[in-house]
């Protein structure tokens, strides 16, 4: 799809497109991906990299990774930082469902101990996780369904230290969330009273699309040294247990609301783009702050969501091995967030300056004895967790210095679709699928067999090319492998 | 059928057309797409009536609020619909709409994806031929 795109090979895998290619483009679009990756690309990917990096006060480079395919306005897989003073804040170029994101627990347990139990254990996580259309908030604990709007306030504006005071999360997860579980930038008075009232009942609620929570074993590892370090891979056949999911109704109506807003903020600043999914802001503007402080009430209601999901999930574990869950060792690994745009300080032209960094579809990939870094994973880099297809396995990776100096510490988030739901679902019947995967060991629940259908291993690119790139690249490092043995789908 | 169903359009979400002979059909039928994403709209039944007002500022604008309130609605409520009852103003940038359906039940409704909004990719709504036309992709 690359016919008329002036792409050039800079490096083994990486590749860039000269500003020159389209008027407006402020940097050049830069392309993280193996060679049969980068012509697998729908060519919108390239074409919507370099319409964002006409937006203002962008640096360096617009960024596409390997698990890249075209969104609405920006590509999925994609980052860019923006000056604080010149630049823009952009909903568009952060994604509707803001901290959507990928949480990874490990297990004392191994194979041979959870498969005689697998299909009683997704049976009490489908009943305790709601999916799917119209879920709301298991009626345990029952404070959570319907929160009143004050505590709602708390929740948001403090993240997973909520969870932590209000007994859902133990003080030691904080150490193993991005963030910490909360970012400090959140004003609830940014909020609509529609993005509360969507969001209220949803707390603890997995929706649908490609959010799954999933049971996996490590199959491979690369990387022993950190595996240990991180509490993998110690015995064989370790299970794990693996949760995507975002911000749900409440991050997708702060972001529409904003992108309503700023199409015609943009009118008021004289900000011309191409394409109105690019609306965006001055990030110093009044707008352009009001909407830092609402999204980030979004990204804490994310952190909060994946947390209340955990707990459900040790509860459910608690109920089918009838041990606690500090004896079968349901610790978080980490949490991940995927589309957010985060103030971080970055090494630019020699010195450090303060940054906004956007990442749509991306993950934050920082390296060893970074200072935003908790104890357990300074001398490793953080863990950059990869989600691929519910039949294909997902990856654990390691956050480098090589992804700070060049990609403002940025690496890819899963593997990316290569077809359309709609054709996905023409080409198998949700009910075919599902027994295909149970011949192959994996039981899945999903809420409806079309959303199934739309989610089959087929519709996605290869996972190892997609990892492989990165890690070629040196931007984030295979530590382990994983494989699905049960999945629940909204 | 007044609207179909796009395979090619966004890789990750759901792509519609709709083709009207007025904006009111547009808009009853741009929402009755969008509930088909979520529910097969033969399962639901008119229990329940929800009048909804609102303004835009143009007809664009409109469109994309209404089929947003219709996701909010649902997240909120927990009502899905299988009637739009559709009033515009001359200018078409405030609406009137007459909703019929019922409160969400799994076990009686097939449901299908839950509908996280409507994105501006693609939007807008062309006239031709005396047709109304509007592309919508649906974030899931």
């Amino acid at each position: 799809m690359l016919e008329g795109i002036p792409v050039t090979k800079v490096g083994d895998v990486v590749w860039e497109i000269p500003k020159t290619y389209k008027s407006g483009m402020r940097v050049p679009v830069r392309i993280y991906a193996k060679e049969e990756l980068l012509n697998s690309m729908d060519r919108d990917v390239f074409e919507q990299a370099s319409n964002a990096a006409m937006l203002p006060g962008l640096l360096k480079y617009s960024y596409v990774f390997s698990d890249g395919h075209s969104g609405y306005g920006v590509p999925v897989g994609w980052c860019g930082a923006f000056d604080l003073e010149e630049g823009v804040i952009s909903p568009g170029a952060i994604g509707f469902d803001i901290n959507c994101g990928m949480r990874l627990i490990r297990t004392n347990l191994t194979l041979e101990e959870v498969r005689p139990k697998v299909k009683e254990l997704v049976d009490m996580l489908f009943k305790m996780v709601p999916a799917g259309v119209g879920a709301t908030s298991y009626q345990e604990p029952k404070e959570i369904s319907q929160i009143e709007q004050s505590r709602f306030k708390e929740l948001v504006e403090n993240g997973v230290r909520w969870a932590v005071e209000n007994g859902y999360a133990d003080r030691r997860d904080l150490e193993r969330l991005e963030e910490h579980g909360a970012v400090s930038t959140a004003d609830f008075s940014k909020v609509s009273n529609e993005a509360y009232r969507r969001g209220r009942n949803q707390i603890g609620t997995l929706g649908s699309g490609n959010h799954y929570l999933e049971i996996q074993v490590i199959d491979k590892v690369y990387n022993d040294t950190i595996a240990r370090k991180w509490g993998l891979g110690e015995f064989e056949k370790q299970i794990c247990i693996m949760v995507h999911c975002g911000s749900r109704g409440f991050g997708h109506q702060i972001c529409s609301d904003y992108l309503d807003a700023f199409v015609r903020a943009m009118k008021k600043y004289n900000i011309r783009v191409p394409d109105n999914q690019l609306a965006c802001a001055p990030f110093n503007s009044e707008e352009g702050q009001d909407y830092l402080k609402a999204m980030s009430c979004a990204i804490n209601f994310a952190f909060v969501n994946r947390q209340l999901i955990v707990y459900q999930i040790r509860k459910a574990f608690e109920n089918v091995f009838k041990r606690s869950w500090e004896s079968l060792g349901l610790e978080i690994i980490y949490d991940v967030a995927h589309n957010t745009a985060k103030l971080e300080e970055h090494q630019l032209n020699g010195e450090r300056k303060r940054v906004i960094v956007h990442r749509k579809g991306a993950t934050r990939s920082f390296g060893p004895w970074h200072p935003e870094l908790s104890d357990m994973f300074k001398e490793t880099g953080q863990p950059v967790i990869v989600g691929g297809s519910m039949e294909t396995g997902s990856f654990l990776c390691v956050g480098t210095k090589k992804a700070e100096a060049e990609t403002f510490g940025t690496t890819l988030h899963g593997s990316g679709r290569t077809m359309s739901r709609t054709k996905a679902k023409q080409m198998i019947r949700g009910e075919d699928l599902q027994r295909k995967m149970l011949e192959r060991g994996i039981y899945v629940k999903a809420t409806t067999m079309s959303g199934l259908a739309e989610e089959a291993g087929f519709a996605y690119k290869n996972i190892d090319e997609v990892v492989d790139s990165m890690h070629l690249a040196g931007i984030s490092l295979k530590v382990l492998r994983l494989r699905p043995i049960a999945n629940i789908k909204g | 059928m007044p609207y179909r169903f796009l395979e090619d359009v966004s890789l990750a979400e759901i792509a519609y057309n709709v083709e009207a002979k007025n904006l009111e059909e547009l808009f009853r039928d741009s929402a009755l797409a969008l509930t088909e994403v979520m529910v097969d709209l033969k399962t639901v039944d008119e229990v329940r009536a929800l009048e909804v007002e609102l303004e835009g500022y143009d007809t664009d604008s409109l469109l994309y609020r209404f089929l947003n309130r219709i996701v909010s609605i649902k997240d909120s409520e927990g009502l899905v619909f299988r009637e739009y009852v559709v009033s515009l103003n001359d200018s078409a940038t405030k609406l009137k709409c007459i909703m019929k359906g019922e409160k969400i039940d799994p076990a009686k409704h097939e449901l299908r994806n839950d509908v996280k909004g409507v994105s501006m990719y693609l939007f807008g709504i062309k006239r031709k031929d005396g047709e109304y036309t509007v592309t919508v992709v649906v974030d899931i």
